[in-house]
């Protein structure tokens, strides 16, 4: 393998397609950034699919790690209630906040947020013309989320936090699709793009294209997916910490009925 | 800076398939992820390592080849890196639901008595 790359990388490169991409994307696509244009216009198609792929793979995650949920009555109920009930955790979630030292990466944590949130619009921004784009900004805000999720513990968290990524990724979705079908209104085809250059007040020359609609899904698709499926993986250590005790057999029935884990946990 | 490309490729092949065929899931999962790793960075030297032609068309609008990096193998590598993290979760997922069920990490679902 290691053979195989270093003889084609010593090799000169021959005549490909990147010559076409190269002198059609700023005609064409509207945009400098040649990477960015192939990923939401060229090859645009593909990416719509992609981000489908994702946003299935989130799904599937979440729904296979569900079934070790607790029971639906339980997560009904108000969160306080529910803490009090178990009587294991803390009623307060700021009692789960880390003490001592480990409070300066929880304090740095949190404000890394709003920049980090920032950022990625940022980047979403200047993806088209400038190194960014839809993928970077989706992941450097949902690595925003995650820190918090790392720094606070997921109780803090989520007693403050009521984002809801599945409709993140479902809004993510629409918002490329819909991007695609804009063309059609134009009489163009599926995902043909539109630049214009809008000169408003106050912001000066303003670059806008139909690929920036399609590019904030991506953003959208990706900030839900990665969310959805680390917290999905987040709520496993919460859940072991409930009932640490509980044999590998039983496990699936005890977590669809917390009355038969009680029930159990009496006889045992 | 080609050779220690090229042997970051192999050291990431072998220790990927190496791991790839360990009995524990979790050395499965650390394999797949290398391999996908190598296979990345593979697709990614396709378009021959350049420095300081980033493939971002400058202020003049010259569009010839040859100042620009190849950017075709770059779209294809996001593409790839985005459906191999999709893979990896969601692998990761059925053997963790594979654990919970059998109660075992092997990838047989029962020790070897051997």
């Amino acid at each position: 393998m290691a053979g195989l790359a270093y003889a084609i990388l010593t090799r000169p490169a021959g005549p490909g397609i990147s010559s076409f991409f190269l002198e059609h994307s700023l005609a064409q696509g509207g945009g400098r950034n040649v990477v960015n244009v192939i990923l939401v216009d060229f090859r645009g198609f593909d990416t719509l699919g992609e981000i489908t792929v994702v946003g299935i793979v989130a799904l599937t995650v979440y729904k296979l790690l569900r079934r070790f949920r607790p029971a639906p009555e339980s997560i009904i109920l108000p969160r306080p209630q529910r803490v009090g009930a178990e009587g294991d955790e803390p009623r307060d979630p700021d009692e789960t906040l880390p003490l001592g030292y480990m409070r300066v990466p929880a304090v740095l944590g949190r404000l890394l947020l709003p920049v980090a949130g920032v950022i990625s619009v940022f980047f979403l921004l200047r993806g088209h013309n400038a190194p960014g784009g839809g993928f970077v900004g989706g992941l450097v805000m949902s690595t925003a989320f995650i820190v918090q999720y790392m720094v606070s513990g997921t109780l803090w968290v989520e007693s403050r936090m009521r984002i809801n990524p599945q409709n993140w990724i479902g809004a993510g979705l629409l918002s490329a699709a819909g991007a695609g079908a804009g063309a059609w209104l134009a009489s163009r085809s599926f995902l043909t793009s539109m630049a214009w250059h809008a000169r408003l007040p106050l912001l000066g020359e303003v670059h806008l294209s139909s690929t920036l609609l399609f590019d904030l899904g991506v953003y959208l698709l990706v900030v839900g997916a990665t969310t959805l499926m680390l917290i999905a993986l987040a709520h496993q250590s919460l859940r072991s910490h409930r009932a640490p005790s509980v044999p590998h057999d039983t496990a699936t029935e005890v977590w669809r009925s917390p009355a038969a884990q009680t029930e159990s946990g009496a006889a045992s | 800076m080609e050779i220690v490309f090229a042997l970051a490729i192999g050291v990431l092949t072998a220790s990927g398939t190496w791991l790839l065929l360990r009995p524990r899931t979790f050395q499965v999962i650390m394999g797949l992820a290398l391999l996908s790793y190598a296979v990345n960075l593979f697709i990614f030297g396709m378009g021959r390592l350049v420095i300081d032609k980033p493939s971002i068309i400058g202020a003049d609008n010259a569009t010839d080849p040859a100042l620009y990096a190849d950017p075709v193998p770059q779209a294809l590598v996001l593409t790839a890196i985005v459906i191999g993290f999709g893979t990896t979760a969601l692998f990761l997922v059925v053997l963790l639901a594979l654990r919970g069920l059998t109660g075992t990490d092997h990838v047989d679902g029962h020790e070897d008595d051997a």
